[in-house]
């Protein structure tokens, strides 16, 4: 019998964008890491080079506790004691005591009622709005809020609206605007992940305290280390136990692996409980990362010495930056973003930079706004100082080369453009 | 044989006709036209069947806008012109902004 002839869907269009995203510069390559996470590591590429050692700029492992000895040893206990996988479902045969025990434990680390564990904070942020919110509500973000919460809210319900970036004035407007709706729901992150800069939480609290609004704040790029104990943004701004609703991540500081929740208000919880889609429809973390995020949490609360030598690493890199002449973003993060804005400016210096043996990343549209470039570079407790001295010495060598050194904005962008 | 028909509305004298108000009035036309002559009023059937279903339908016009620029494209919807264009003004500043993970 002849075989049957397929008619299968060209695939030319999709060949065609993906030409397009080439020809833009804006393919991404993945480069591979020989090894475990730290401030070294073993990076192959391009794909098929043999792997070079490189200091590491651009993790999230703020606490420098992804490959933490103790972590690893916690992962594999629990491993053992739990088992690997539930095969369920929270609802239906998902839970284990340790999942209990992990909210519970983030509960009283972030200063909340309950929380609820999700596989990432992209799940929790896409699960939040639609769960709770309902389309008598608003949801009033800030402009550069993460894209996962943009994706939440395209799923909600509620209606969309928007405040300039950090501007209270225009947010309380916006407030005003929204008096008759039943909930609104001011929407920030706490450490806005390419600027590095925080929200002003103790001024939404109070305008939201005056409006009787709720507020949400994305803490991923703040729990563990912002904040005088490391309970993140609102912990930094003497607001704990006053935002409705957080969510965070365990794939930065605490651990670096992946999982997130939400936490916050015990209503607003239970009621994602009830109607939170990835909740009701995906399995939870596995014993590993609950374990793990149990130890870490162990290790943050037992201790400040990490963050502090954290924030210190964070103010000696902004620092050295800004004595050889960079134009850094100010701020008091770990997120420090050196300004190019150039694209093919951070192209070029990022992998210059790469020859020195330096991994930073160059950050472009549409990831940033147009002529807004830069290398973002991100401190761990784990950096020594004399990485960091080695560190600068490569920059300042990079940036000699392209003549960037005490340059102003105006000065590069007459140089290179935008 | 088609037959065109039409229909004349007397303005006012000196009312001139902006873009919105000649989209309106066609769009209100149209929509009279559809809802009269649809094939087989099929929307009928499944609003019953909605009901059936017990469900509790509720139709209406509305306003809908759109944004394209590239490959970038954000629609939305509204009672208003004004609600619409809002909503999508609001999608568009959120990808303005620029996203890193």
């Amino acid at each position: 019998m002849a075989p049957e002839t397929l008619a299968l869907p060209s695939l030319d269009v999709l060949r065609s964008e993906l030409e397009s995203i080439r020809a833009a510069g804006l393919y991404k390559e993945e480069r591979y890491i020989h090894g475990p996470q730290g401030t070294e590591i073993l990076v192959e590429f391009p794909a098929g080079a043999p792997p070079r050692k490189v200091l590491n700029l651009c993790a999230n492992n703020y606490l420098g506790l992804s490959s933490h000895p103790d972590v690893i040893r916690a992962a594999h206990e629990g491993l053992d004691r739990s088992g690997y996988g539930m095969s369920s479902v929270r609802f239906i045969c998902g839970t284990q005591d340790i999942h209990r025990e992990l909210e519970e434990r983030l509960s009283a680390f972030l200063g909340t009622e309950a929380t609820l564990l999700f596989s990432s904070c992209l799940d929790a942020n896409a699960a939040i709005f639609e769960a709770v919110l309902s389309d008598k509500d608003v949801m009033i973000a800030d402009r550069l809020v993460h894209a996962s919460i943009v994706d939440g809210m395209r799923l909600a319900k509620a209606m969309t609206d928007t405040y300039k970036h950090g501007d209270m004035g225009h947010l309380e407007e916006k407030l005003k605007e929204h008096a008759d709706k039943r909930f609104r729901m001011v929407i920030t992150d706490g450490v806005f992940s390419m600027d590095g800069d925080l929200a002003k939480l103790d001024e939404i609290v109070a305008l939201c305290e005056r409006h009787g609004a709720m507020v949400f704040v994305d803490d991923s790029h703040a729990s563990g280390f912002i904040g005088k104990t490391g309970r993140g943004t609102p912990e930094r701004f003497g607001v704990l136990g006053k935002i409705d609703v957080v969510t965070t991540t365990f794939g930065k500081a605490l651990g670096g692996a992946s999982g997130g929740c939400i936490s916050g208000r015990k209503e607003i919880v239970d009621l994602c409980r009830q109607r939170a889609r990835p909740y009701l429809f995906s399995n939870t973390l596995s014993s590993v990362i609950v374990a793990a995020t149990l130890k870490v949490l162990d290790l943050v609360s037992a201790s400040t010495a990490r963050r502090d030598q954290l924030e210190w690493n964070a103010w000696y890199w902004r620092k050295l930056l800004s004595a050889a002449g960079f134009d850094i973003k100010e701020g008091e993060s770990p997120i420090v973003p050196v300004m190019l804005y150039n694209a093919k400016l951070a192209q070029d210096v990022a992998r210059d930079l790469f020859a020195e043996g330096i991994y930073v990343v160059g950050f472009f549209f549409p990831v940033v706004p147009k002529g807004q470039a830069r290398i973002r570079t991100q401190l761990s407790a784990a950096h020594t100082k004399e990485q960091l001295d080695a560190a600068i010495g490569a920059f300042v060598r990079v940036g000699r080369k392209y003549d960037i050194l005490g340059r102003t904005k105006n000065e590069i962008v007459e140089k290179y453009g935008l | 044989m088609l037959t065109r028909r039409t229909l004349e509305v007397p303005l006012p004298e000196r009312m001139e006709l902006s873009g919105a108000d000649r989209e309106l009035l066609v769009a209100t036309f149209q929509a009279l036209v559809a809802l009269r002559c649809e094939k087989d009023r099929r929307w009928e059937l499944t609003q019953k069947q909605l009901e059936d279903d017990g469900w509790k339908v509720r139709w209406g016009l509305t306003w809908r806008a759109e944004a394209k620029r590239g490959e970038d494209y954000e629609e939305a919807t509204g009672t208003t012109l004004d609600e619409a264009l809002a909503g999508v003004a609001q999608l568009v500043r959120f990808d303005m902004a620029g996203r890193g993970p």
